[in-house]
């Protein structure tokens, strides 16, 4: 492929994708460097890789298939976050009632922020990709490398987890 | 629902986190280079006298599969004059398009979306009608899209339902994950307290709750001749196994359900007497097999390992591996196992997304010029 047709493309994803795809990554990683050097990676990778891209799956369920595998990378070297959250994940499993009971009293975004940040990766990654990067769920199965079915149960649990606050009356048209 | 649910997910995040030009700008340098330090010059190494000899060796071993490639092109061009394959570009729509596009057989039509409409390709004519006008407002790629002659349904979380007799449109405010039109019902997996399934009546908008989720999985349901089957995961003293619950849904009852010793079962296709899915013990080793719905126990086939499948009747489609890609090939089904149909080999492009319709015809994408469509009628091809 010819270098600007490549610089095209390139430039076409940022422009469509890119503010999306940092604000999905930054709501995983919690970092706005971390989450531009990420960035930054995924549309190099799909630069480089341009001509093997066969469009078995969108560019925009390639490109978030990417970043989610580096989001799970840099989870994977920090161990002290990932001590963290797997506390975290302890408690928030064993306290689902508590929680459902407490968040009908603070329908506040801080308690979303605590109740989103406090969900464990594989959930919080289908709530993102499924709600604000609105993929369909097929397309969060090869973003994830897991099945449709995997994605409709983590999808389903994750909105158990934080019932009550994404809901429609809570919202600001 | 989901733009507001969006908004919600926005107040989490600082405010202008944006992708600025300025690191555009750097992504755009540091992929230049990238892309450079990657090229590297090509070295011959092989020396004349080795290539000779090794042409002259490979020329044998390829001898044999070239004879016999050209016989399945001939094979093939031979299904396309007789109308066993149908070959339909839908000209001008982008191939991203074409593999999610439905084909209505009774209006011998394409049914495509390109991210701002929803659009009706007419086979026969030639010419394209739209269904839904652009918007600025739904992003189509991000919908599920269902359509027959009568209806057509697609949303994200909330259902929009056109009727394409009357041209009249409205929207079911429920948040569901999954929806399937079926005649002029529609069953839909809504999440908005607990998951339940709900039959949906388009004529009478009469709605029935058909199946509550108790475990702690949600299913991929199918239907096929007024039967639905859903499959729930559920945690036992024994270990996790799955539910499989066959409603009818002409009687909207419970006609039977298993309970069979698998974590999960995915991709369900139904067939007269079988439940065919992906049954697996974990999330990462999955098996082709079915149900039998009369006697309760699964079988295995015995089938090339494969990234996709679809299955009707005793005609199986799959996604195999070839060379570093995969293709579509065509098997016929007997005992359990796999007996290839090799006309689709001769088609000399890559095939993806099998899908079979409601009267069995199996469609595919083709990935050659011009992104074509080809349409197999399977019946045809068993009566050659």
């Amino acid at each position: 492929m010819e270098r600007h047709e490549r610089d095209r493309l390139l430039v076409e994803a940022m422009d469509l994708h890119g503010d999306y795809l940092l604000r999905i990554v930054y709501a995983i990683v919690k970092e706005k460097t971390k989450a531009e050097d990420i960035v930054q990676e995924v549309f190099i990778q799909y630069y480089i890789h341009i001509d093997e891209f066969e469009h078995r799956s969108s560019v925009k369920t390639y490109l978030y298939r990417i970043a989610i595998n580096r989001c799970r990378n840099l989870f994977k070297s920090w161990h002290y976050r990932k001590l963290e959250l797997s506390h975290q994940v302890g408690q928030l499993l064993v306290s689902i009632q508590d929680t459902e009971e407490q968040v009908i009293h603070e329908e506040s975004s801080e308690e979303l922020k605590r109740l989103i940040n406090r969900l464990p990766l594989k959930y919080k990654e289908v709530i993102w990709l499924f709600y604000y990067a609105e993929l369909k769920v097929s397309e969060i199965g090869e973003a994830l490398g897991c099945s449709v079915n995997t994605v409709k149960t983590r999808l389903a649990r994750a909105r158990r987890l934080v019932k009550g606050i994404l809901k429609e009356e809570n919202a600001v048209d | 629902m989901t733009k507001k649910v969006q908004v919600q997910l926005d107040a989490v995040l600082p405010e202008r986190l944006v992708l600025e030009d300025t690191v555009k700008q750097r992504i755009l340098q540091q992929a230049h280079q990238r892309l450079d330090a990657e090229v590297v010059p090509k070295q011959l190494t092989l020396k004349p006298l080795m290539t000779a000899t090794a042409i002259v060796v490979l020329a044998g071993v390829l001898a044999v599969p070239y004879v016999e490639q050209e016989q399945q092109e001939r094979a093939f061009q031979e299904a396309l004059s007789s109308e066993q394959i149908q070959k339909v570009v839908v000209p001008n729509v982008a191939y991203p398009s074409l593999i999610n596009s439905i084909y209505v057989e009774e209006n011998n039509e394409v049914i495509h979306t390109d991210e701002k409409g929803i659009y009706s390709y007419s086979i026969n004519d030639k010419t394209e009608t739209v269904l839904v006008p652009p918007s600025e407002i739904i992003e189509f790629s991000s919908v599920s899209l269902e359509a027959n002659e009568n209806w057509m349904i697609w949303g994200n979380s909330e259902i929009h339902i056109l009727n394409r007799k009357t041209g009249k449109e409205h929207v079911l405010q429920e948040e569901y994950i999954e929806v399937q039109l079926i005649g002029d019902q529609i069953l839909y997996l809504a999440i908005t307290d607990h998951p339940v399934y709900y039959l949906y009546n388009l004529e009478t908008n009469l709605k029935i709750k058909l199946h509550d989720i108790k475990g702690n999985g949600i299913s991929v349901t199918d239907v096929r001749n007024d039967r639905a089957a859903m499959v729930e995961e559920l945690e036992g003293e024994t270990g996790p196994s799955a539910s499989v619950s066959v409603y009818n849904l002409e009687s909207r009852k419970l006609w039977q359900t298993y309970k069979i010793p698998y974590e999960s079962v995915s991709y369900l296709t139904l067939n007269d007497d079988r439940m065919y899915g992906q049954f697996s013990y974990n999330e990462n080793d999955f098996s082709l097999g079915y149900l039998d719905l009369d006697t309760g126990k699964v079988h295995m086939l015995d089938v090339p390992g494969h990234s996709a499948y679809a299955i009707y009747d005793n005609f199986l489609a799959l996604s195999v591996d070839k060379g570093d890609s995969d293709t579509v090939k065509l098997f016929h089904l007997k005992e359990d196992a796999g007996e290839e149909i090799k006309t689709l080999n001769g088609v000399g492009e890559r095939l993806v997304k099998p899908r079979f319709n409601d009267s069995g015809k199996l469609i595919v994408n083709g990935e050659g010029q011009r992104t074509p469509l080809y349409i197999i009628d399977t019946q045809k091809l068993e009566n050659d």
